[in-house]
């Protein structure tokens, strides 16, 4: 489904992404973890193609991202509508939510169906209240963002998502901005659409949650995938160094606390 | 002192009027140059956007009296026949103008990043992504320094009196010759523009009101 040879991304002088290669099939779920910095995001926004890698290839679901092929083979760019429009088939959700404060949670889902795929307005509508209704927030249509909580908040922006029927959802830490107890509902949201067969990428710091949804898992570190493989070995690893240092700062709090107290006995 | 001014205030008030129709013309000409200066500044080409820098950058640095001047004495060399009035109301709006587009540029620029990164990831184009999502967000914010925009330019009228332009305050410098009580007359005009401009900020208070996001 998503194909990445060769991508390199440099911001001035910082050589953020390189040489990375990695492919995702359909209905995979892949989690990405890594350091901050490490270029998790810039990954998935070149995915995205709101970052343009320098070099290197991005194909989704076989078509190449942001060039076409010329009879000759040559490469062209394409043109900012199809660029548009082979984004709208890929869903992102942001750590920062990003909803539009200006529209109603209603209009926030229903905004880009109507105006991208110029769906009417009825339809539109139904199509996100029933979204709406699966993440239990279709009572909240008529709200604005900034009356909702966070775990709300993000919840409408898959929501928002999903609505323009995408086929692969990317998902940028986006639990990473909340308070614990609205993480829960959140995760549980993107545990549902892992079981109803979507094809994800995740960059996620919640190692239980990508121990029970991941197919695959990539650890990033300062540009490059370190280590790619299950889950299971991935966090369990004990040979890669880098990769060993990173997940012992993910000690959870309860069970530092229970070694602490374990010790002072 | 009553009887002064029950003599001159009927002339006063006149002048008043001139001077709000002044104000008026070239805060709508001005927001509208400003309006579709300061979008291009943010979204146009480059040739654009560096002739529109270069444009604000000028007439800002220049002060509104020598504008005046400068403005009055070009208009008949480039062949045109007008009234002062009219070289006024120009002067004042390219003036304003200046000032409302670094505003409106401001205001487009100061919407997080993260606006235009979901427009773009659910599939808007630049284009729609702005007139859906980003100028709408502009509104709000430009309004506040807007008006008091709105305000300066009620107060800049009071210099296109240099050019000989008939308003409250060219009014007040004849009345106070005449009568020889320019405390008192220049008094006057002054509560008259303080009261003008208390009202645009009223207006503009419940109109950024009226704009503001529920939260």
């Amino acid at each position: 489904m998503i194909k990445v040879i060769n991508l390199n991304k440099s911001f001035g002088n910082l050589h953020i992404l390189k040489d990375i290669n990695f492919e995702v099939k359909p209905q995979e779920k892949v989690v990405i973890i890594g350091p901050s910095g490490s270029g998790k995001s810039t990954l998935l926004k070149c995915l995205h193609f709101l970052e343009e890698p320098d070099t290197g290839e991005i194909y989704i679901d076989g078509k190449l991202l942001g060039h076409k092929l010329t009879q000759n083979g040559r490469k062209k760019k394409m043109s900012k509508s199809e660029i548009a429009e082979m984004r709208s088939k890929i869903g992102m959700v942001f750590q920062s939510f990003n909803l539009f404060p200006h529209k109603t949670v209603l209009d926030n889902v229903t905004l880009a169906p109507r105006k991208v795929l110029r769906i009417p307005k009825e339809e539109a509508n139904k199509v996100a209240l029933d979204l709406l209704k699966k993440v239990g927030l279709e009572n909240r249509a008529k709200q604005f963002p900034g009356m909702l909580s966070g775990g709300e908040q993000q919840r409408v922006a898959i929501s928002r998502a999903l609505a323009m029927g995408p086929k692969i959802m990317l998902f940028d830490e986006v639990t990473s901005a909340l308070d614990p107890e609205l993480t829960g509902e959140v995760l549980a949201v993107m545990r549902r659409l892992a079981q109803e067969g979507m094809t994800m990428v995740i960059v996620s710091h919640e190692m239980d949650f990508a121990l029970e949804v991941a197919d695959r898992m990539l650890f990033v570190d300062e540009g490059r995938i370190v280590v790619e493989g299950k889950p299971e070995e991935i966090l369990r690893q004990k040979k890669n160094e880098r990769l060993r240092n990173f997940l012992d700062r993910f000690v959870t709090g309860k069970e530092k606390f229970l070694s602490l107290v374990s010790k002072s006995k | 002192m009553l009887e002064l001014l029950t003599n001159n205030l009927p002339y006063m008030l006149k002048a008043t009027i001139a001077t709000i129709y002044l104000s008026s013309g070239s805060i709508c000409c001005g927001l509208l140059i400003a309006t579709f200066f300061g979008v291009l500044s943010v979204y146009g080409a480059r040739t654009v956007r560096v002739l529109i820098r270069a444009y604000v950058y000028y007439v800002r640095g220049v002060p509104e009296l020598v504008l005046f001047f400068v403005v009055f004495y070009l208009i008949p060399l480039l062949g045109i026949q007008t009234s002062k009035f009219v070289a006024a109301f120009i002067t004042l709006s390219v003036w304003t103008s200046s000032f409302m587009t670094e505003i409106i540029r401001g205001a487009i620029l100061s919407i997080p990043k993260g606006q235009t990164e979901a427009a773009r990831s659910l599939g808007f184009t630049s284009r729609k992504s702005a007139q859906h999502i980003i100028l709408p967000q502009t509104v709000t914010r430009a309004i506040p320094p807007l008006i008091n925009e709105f305000a300066k330019v009620i107060k800049t009228t009071s210099v296109a009196s240099i050019i000989g332009v008939w308003e409250l305050t060219y009014a007040a410098k004849e009345i106070s010759e005449i009568t020889y009580r320019p405390l008192e007359i220049y008094g006057v005009a002054a509560v008259v523009y303080f009261i003008l401009s208390y009202l645009v900020f009223i207006l503009g208070e419940k109109t950024a009101r009226r704009f503001a996001y529920k939260a």
